[in-house]
């Protein structure tokens, strides 16, 4: 039944995103809480898994915005494919890499998306980049950041391997 | 067993592609399509969800309407018991002092078909659920009170009832309070209690109840309640209004009281000589003074 509870966490998220994260708007920007979930579950889901995954969580995000349909479904799945093969194939496990990997993901997405929201308009496009996806991308990392420490200090692992290779080092 | 990694690249290959299809094509739709279709989608994913929260808000409720009962039921558990305590105690008393008994009862359903004569009725006539031993004087009671007597059989699941309205009727009432006796009668304008002598115990809001005394009616059938006393001195008796407790204008479902209910009654009055006479396994048991 994972991926019941797969589908749960999903849903749960978007309810959060378009709940509770509205109160930790900054300067007209919120984290991407969809997308940071899908960041961490196609880091454990490979490819195919990702893809998959940001599909669904793409579906779920367009169908209560009839407008934008498609949209999220084609962002997310490449992001979730991306994410899943660079999983796949680069094992680094620090906290920095871990943030800035957020970031960089949440900029590939909205980069893809505001393309096909802006329909390749180019004076459209860049001041939305700018002025909405890196400010966004930044707090989704953050928010991840802390998301990753809240879950180290829930299982007690990842800041003990951090501190005890840094020891090595 | 481990999938070549050839298969692998390629399945993850054809996902993307798929996903990317799909996602492709559901752009290509126009906005009416888009949007019906998505209102769909959308309804389709949220009915569940709305069903877990107003389940949980529905559970909620129960678990606090639950509670709530519950303590009533503790509250109710604890008067009853203390009730059951008191009752115990009364008949304990009555026993010693002889004079009072306890009996059971029986109440026969019937239904008023007809109400007659005017705005307020004065007279009903009533249906019994089945054949019963109705009688004429039978008093006929509502969950308020005394409603009125049996004064016609007219069939054997009909009769007529004379109301407490009647001009005619005269009902033996006592004021539950000070035991002060009287005659219950209805003057046109509203009831009074008649024959009470002068610097006799009622006050307003006294409640006042049958006192058995004309034997057709049982003791302890509730009427109504002391609405005013007033008196002159050349006067022999007080003038006393009643206010009934039985909305006569408003008369439903009525019983007719064919055994005495849960009421008290004094030893050798109709009733008991009735059921003696009758050998009914009900028959009041002697009582020892």
């Amino acid at each position: 039944m994972t991926w019941m509870r797969t589908l749960v966490a999903i849903l749960l998220t978007l309810l959060l995103q378009v709940s509770v994260v509205q109160y930790f708007e900054l300067w007209g920007n919120r984290p991407d809480l969809p997308l940071l979930l899908l960041i961490f579950l196609a880091q454990k889901s490979g490819a195919a898994g990702g893809t998959l995954l940001g599909f669904a969580t793409g579906s779920f995000q367009d169908i209560f915005v009839p407008h934008t349909l498609g949209m999220n479904m084609l962002a997310k799945s490449v992001v979730g494919n991306v994410v899943g093969k660079i999983s796949e194939n680069v094992v680094v496990d620090t906290p920095l890499w871990n943030v800035g990997f957020i970031a960089a993901t949440v900029l590939m997405h909205d980069f893809l998306y505001l393309l096909l929201y802006t329909r390749l308009d180019l004076p459209r496009f860049f001041p939305m980049f700018f002025l909405h996806a890196v400010p966004t991308a930044i707090y989704t990392a953050a928010v991840g950041a802390l998301v990753l420490v809240a879950s180290a200090w829930i299982q007690g692992g990842w800041v003990a391997n951090f501190s005890q290779r840094s020891d090595r080092g | 067993m481990q999938r070549p990694e050839g298969l692998t690249r390629n399945s993850d290959r054809i996902v993307l592609v798929v996903c990317v299809g799909l996602s492709l094509w559901v752009m290509s739709w126009g906005e009416d399509l888009r949007v019906q279709r998505a209102t769909k989608w959308a309804h389709f994913v949220a009915t569940p969800v709305e069903n877990v929260f107003q389940f949980m808000a529905d559970l909620r409720t129960l678990r606090s309407e639950n509670d709530e009962l519950r303590t009533r039921l503790t509250a109710l558990r604890v008067d009853a018991a203390y009730v059951e305590a008191r009752r115990d105690r009364i008949e304990e008393l009555e026993r010693r002092a002889g004079f009072y008994e306890r009996h059971r009862g029986q109440l026969r359903p019937a239904t008023v078909i007809e109400l007659l004569d005017g705005r307020i009725p004065i007279q009903a006539v009533v249906r019994f659920e089945d054949e019963s031993d109705c009688a004429v004087l039978t008093p006929v009671v509502n969950e308020r009170g005394l409603v009125g007597r049996v004064t016609q059989v007219l069939s054997p699941t009909t009769a007529r009832v004379q109301l407490l309205t009647s001009q005619e009727s005269r009902i033996s009432v006592e004021v539950a309070s000070s035991g002060v006796n009287g005659i219950l009668a209805y003057n046109g304008r509203g009831f009074s209690m008649d024959n009470v002598p002068l610097g006799s115990e009622v006050s307003n809001g006294d409640r006042v109840f049958t006192s058995g005394l004309g034997k057709s009616v049982p003791r302890g059938i509730e009427v109504g309640k002391v609405k005013s006393v007033r008196f002159s001195s050349s006067d022999l008796f007080l003038k006393v209004q009643i206010e009934p407790a039985v909305r006569f204008n408003a008369l439903d479902r009525v019983y007719l009281v064919t055994r005495p209910g849960p009421w008290y009654f004094r030893p050798g009055d109709m009733f008991r000589s009735e059921a003696d006479s009758s050998g009914s396994s009900t028959a009041v048991e002697a009582v020892e003074p």
